[in-house]
């Protein structure tokens, strides 16, 4: 099975690295921390990740206005983007789950929760893109 | 041309002369007689007639006598008819000059009708020659002299009387029992614009407007049968000016056998007085209302005063609130990441280490994982402090609601020893409600009630429907202004009692505030009843905690049922 990219953009490097570790044990994904959020778009274009997670709140930058860029980016604009939130409460953030097309995470959250809503996050994405795609895959039905 | 007469050597006593005599003057004088007589013979029998007690001075024509009547003179005896004047005109001409004199015509029997004319035009009586004889003439001399005395007083007195009348600066009339004027001063003339003849015999219809000549006959007419005294001020505007006042007296004319003939009245402007007393009278009342506006207006301040030290500790409050909020949430933020990395990062060593290896990182993870729990649980109580508020209100069953918060607080009670009685309304409407978040309320109150019970108790949890009084619809002392509840609304009432410690007095009016407790770290937050309040005020309800005797506390939650 193929290597998920996973990207972590949060400015507490600490939590990268244990989220970039604690994923890495589970051999299906490939990490890439960025705890600059002015490098975070130009490192996303580069490491052309599957799935972003992404901190709200970030000095200098805050995380829905990158999100924004990403989606604003042809190269970017259609990989899954899981906000993990300090301010959210977990009823609201259950409640609210989805809010304009992203996911949110209250933190902290635990590897098994984190890796649920990851594996959901891109089987919708693989779902909707088969839907796409299926016109291509037409003639050669 | 004087023919004098000798004086009367004595004094003659007639009896009837005493009346004339009275008079001292004529005791120690003789009488001064102006004898205005042609005939010789007549003048001759008159002087003999009158030769005691009088000096009598004789001319024979009128020019003489109007001349010699200028000296002291106390009657004149006058013949109508002399060479220079006949018949009436002599007496017209003689008394137009010496009007003070009194006058005695003389006439012969034909022409006694000159002299009846003389005695009505002012002479005081008349004689006919032939038929007099000494006590006659005496008499008639004496009499003349008194009358015309009496004359003189009574024109003096009368003179008095008017100039009296006249003077006074009142206004005075005199109407007969018909309301015909029969008398008016000049001031009255004056201010009617008339003369006194064209007053006299005419009526108030004639010169005031129906209305008012109503009212003073109506007065008038009242005065005549009551027979008494009528006072009064009236008011009167006249055309173009200002308000008159008129003080008026009225009373009743009587004649000589006590029968009331008329009216007479007697008025004068008073306009001056009233002003002053109405000007007194204002600013009695001025002074009276403007003490009044004071009491108001320092009852108003004590007011606004009081209400604007309400808004200040609510604002006071708020900003805390806000404080707290914005604190809360940069807290939580601040404390998650760390919080955040312990977590994945005690994932990691879980998964790293096998925890069966050895039993005691068992146990140290265990008890890390608890301590991260607790640590989350009061972070997300922060958070739920300071979350911006929105409630999603539906109508849900109350007792469900209170039955299930209880359910949530289960292990507690029984941990505590604690038993709850529920007393839960049928039938009650649907409360309008955020489950979640109502629920948390009830479980607060539930919990606060287990925490006063350390050593046991009982929980009596109630719902019940009710009305509210206007007392009731007020917010109570010190609560927001969200609560807007109004007299005879019917709500939804939900009360938790507890047996335990109740709220010492003093601290009562601060439980609600935030970060308030008294119990132990790890107990409490002091952000219970702070969010309740939070949650309730944004189901537009309210929240009350009281003491209940002879133990324990009651937390009231108000709620609105579904509107209808
Ligand atoms: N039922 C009760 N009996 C006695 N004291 C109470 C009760 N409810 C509240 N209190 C008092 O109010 C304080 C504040 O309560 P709360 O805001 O819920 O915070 P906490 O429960 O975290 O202390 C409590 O610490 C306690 O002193
Ligand atoms: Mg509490």
């Amino acid at each position: 099975m193929d290597q998920k990219r996973i990207l972590v953009i949060d400015d507490e490097s600490a939590l990268t690295r244990m989220i970039r570790l604690n994923l890495e044990t589970t051999k299906r994904y490939v990490v890439r921390e960025e705890n600059r959020a002015p490098h975070a778009h130009t490192t996303a274009r580069e490491f052309k990740p599957d799935l972003i997670l992404l901190d709200v709140i970030m000095p200098g930058t805050d995380g829905g206005e990158l999100a924004s860029r990403f989606r604003a980016d042809p190269a970017l604009k259609d990989i899954p983007v899981i906000f993990l939130t300090a301010t959210l409460s977990k009823r609201e953030a259950a409640e609210g789950m989805i809010n304009g097309g992203y996911l949110f995470l209250p933190k902290p959250v635990g590897l098994k929760n984190l890796v649920e809503c990851i594996e959901n996050a891109l089987a919708a994405k693989a779902h909707e893109h088969k839907h796409e795609v299926k016109p291509d895959t037409e003639p050669g039905k | 041309m004087f023919r004098r007469y000798p004086k009367a050597a004595k004094p003659v006593h007639d009896m009837n002369e005493s009346a004339a005599n009275a008079n001292a003057k004529n005791v120690s004088q003789p009488t001064r007689v102006l004898l205005i007589e042609y005939c010789p013979a007549d003048a001759l029998l008159i002087g003999g007639l009158l030769a005691t007690g009088f000096t009598v001075t004789h001319v024979t024509d009128l020019g003489a006598g109007i001349k010699a009547a200028h000296g002291p003179f106390d009657i004149v005896l006058l013949d109508l008819f002399l060479p220079d004047s006949r018949g009436l005109d002599t007496f017209t001409q003689f008394h137009s000059l010496h009007a003070e004199l009194p006058i005695l015509v003389m006439s012969g029997l034909d022409d006694e009708h000159f002299a009846e004319s003389a005695v009505r035009d002012g002479a005081q009586d008349y004689l006919v020659k032939g038929q007099m004889d000494e006590v006659l003439l005496r008499r008639a001399v004496r009499y003349a002299m008194e009358r015309k005395r009496v004359e003189r007083a009574l024109r003096d007195s009368e003179a008095f009387y008017q100039s009296l009348v006249e003077s006074l600066p009142q206004y005075i009339y005199r109407k007969d029992a018909q309301g015909r004027f029969t008398f008016a001063n000049r001031r009255f003339c004056v201010e009617l614009g008339r003369t006194f003849q064209e007053i006299v015999g005419h009526t108030d219809y004639d010169f005031f407007p129906a209305e008012l000549a109503e009212k003073y006959q109506a007065d008038d007419q009242r005065v005549m049968t009551a027979g008494k005294v009528f006072e009064a001020v009236e008011e009167h505007t006249p055309p173009g000016g200002e308000k008159e006042y008129v003080q008026v007296v009225k009373s009743p004319v009587f004649d000589a056998q006590g029968k009331i003939i008329g009216t007479q009245g007697i008025f004068w402007d008073v306009t001056a007085r009233v002003r002053g007393e109405e000007k007194l009278k204002k600013a009695h009342t001025d002074l009276a209302r403007s003490r009044e506006d004071l009491l108001r207006t320092l009852a108003d301040l004590q007011r606004s005063h009081s209400r604007f030290k309400e808004a200040q500790q609510q604002m006071v409050e708020m900003e805390k609130m806000q404080t707290v909020g914005q604190m809360a949430a940069g807290i939580a933020h601040e404390v998650k990441n760390p919080l955040a990395v312990i977590r994945m990062g005690m994932d990691y060593l879980t998964n790293a280490i096998d925890p069966t290896s050895n039993e005691a990182v068992g146990t140290v993870l265990k008890d890390m994982q608890d301590a991260l729990h607790r640590a989350d649980g009061i972070i997300m109580g922060l958070l739920d402090f300071s979350a911006p508020g929105k409630v999603d209100l539906r109508p849900w069953d109350l007792n469900s609601l209170v039955r299930s918060s209880i359910n949530l607080v289960k292990h507690e009670l029984k941990a505590a020893q604690i038993t709850v009685e529920t007393d839960l309304c049928d039938n009650l409407p649907p409360v309008l409600a955020d489950a979640n978040k109502i629920k948390q309320v009830f479980v607060n109150a539930l919990t606060n009630g287990i925490h006063a019970m350390p050593e046991g108790g009982r929980l009596t949890v109630r719902t019940y429907i009710k009305k509210l009084t206007p007392e009731e619809a007020r917010p109570s002392q010190g609560a927001r202004q969200t609560q807007t509840f109004r007299a005879g609304e019917r709500v939804l009432v939900t009360e938790i009692d507890d047996t335990g410690t109740g709220i010492p007095q003093d601290k009562l009016g601060r439980v609600f505030e935030p970060f308030f407790t008294t119990k132990a770290t790890g107990k409490g937050t002091g952000l219970g009843l702070t969010v309740s309040r939070k949650i309730v005020e944004l189901h537009e309800g309210a929240i009350q905690l009281e003491n209940l005797s002879p133990a324990g506390a009651r937390a009231t939650i108000t709620l609105r049922t579904e509107k209808t």
